[in-house]
């Protein structure tokens, strides 16, 4: 038993757990949707690189063109992805609002945010594997 | 056997082996604690209440606690300038103590906890929980009489230490809890 419940009542007890609990859902929040962040940068980079002649492709090698690798996740990519495979729309849409909620997170967490909608785990989970199912990746040669 | 039948039997098994906490003595011993702290807490302040510095109060409260439910206390009021502490009881059922006792003031809180008269620091406890054969037989449930318990100042964590209760501790206690 740690000394740093020495004094604690149960309901303090049970109190802190969920806390701990609510951090840790709050942390797995953010590493998943830090890990689809990622996904598509590395996706972004291996078609310009590799200059893919598909739509997508082509599309994203304009953004590159004038963003390079300053092109915003929100603004730019995941819009080139929605304009040119509609069927995606859906996916990258939710996944673009649980975005603000990892900018949130990320960031001191130290304003009211704007959301949606409430997101956990589960619904990010949800959020973050449909985008794997859903998006045709191009897996990256290079990998972390 | 059914899934039922085995569902019966593990709830027979259980409360067979049911822990019967005595509520009733944890309470009483608990009341009676409060009230001694209380007792030493007035007469520390004595000098400083008859020099119109403080003024010492008491209202009603209550504990709702497991096994023994809601039952009656009292809260300490210290009032000085505009200033107003309260130290009330927290309950029995507390982490390695046998009773708890919180100080709240602008500044902060201070806790005291009911521990084994010879406890300096939680180890102490946890050890004497694990069954040290130093200690003498006690009838409590819990190894240690109520006579051979003190309330301690608790530091607060991560390296808590008990600090004897006289009236140098509880001053220092008091600062740290008003504001300048």
């Amino acid at each position: 038993m740690p000394d740093a419940f020495i004094g604690y009542s149960h309901p303090e007890l049970a109190a802190h757990f969920d806390k701990q609990g609510e951090e840790l859902n709050r942390t797995m929040c953010l590493n998943l949707i830090a890990a689809v962040e990622a996904r598509f940068h590395k996706d972004y980079l291996e078609r310009v690189y590799n200059r893919k002649k598909d739509p997508l492709s082509r599309r994203l090698r304009n953004v590159y063109a004038e963003h390079g690798h300053r092109a915003s996740l929100d603004e730019h990519i995941l819009e080139a992805w929605k304009e040119v495979d509609p069927r995606t729309k859906s996916a990258v849409g939710e996944f673009k609002g649980a975005l603000k909620f990892q900018h949130w997170l990320a960031h001191g967490r130290y304003w009211v945010p704007k959301l949606a909608r409430a997101y956990d785990f589960f619904s990010v989970f949800t959020i973050c594997e449909a985008v794997e199912s859903r998006i045709n990746f191009i897996d990256a040669i290079y990998s972390a | 056997m059914s899934n039922f039948k085995e569902l019966e039997e593990f709830l027979r098994r259980q409360k067979d082996t049911e822990q019967k906490v005595n509520g009733d003595l944890q309470k009483e011993n608990f009341i009676h604690a409060t009230a001694a702290f209380y007792s030493r807490v007035q007469d520390f302040l004595i000098p400083l209440v008859d020099e119109g510095l403080l003024a010492v109060d008491f209202v009603n409260s209550s504990i709702t606690a497991d096994y023994v439910g809601t039952y009656d206390m009292r809260t300490m009021l210290i009032k000085s300038g505009n200033q107003r502490v309260t130290i009330f009881p927290v309950g029995s059922a507390v982490i390695g103590a046998y009773g708890r006792i919180d100080m709240r003031g602008d500044n902060g809180r201070v806790t005291f906890l009911w521990v084994p008269r010879s406890a300096d620091r939680p180890r102490a406890i946890l050890t004497m929980a694990a069954g040290d054969q130093r200690l003498p037989q006690s009838p409590s449930p819990k190894g240690v009489p109520p006579a051979e318990r003190a309330w301690k100042i608790a530091t607060p964590p991560p390296d808590i230490r008990f600090i004897d209760l006289n009236p140098e501790s509880f001053s220092d206690a008091l600062m740290s809890v008003l504001h300048e």
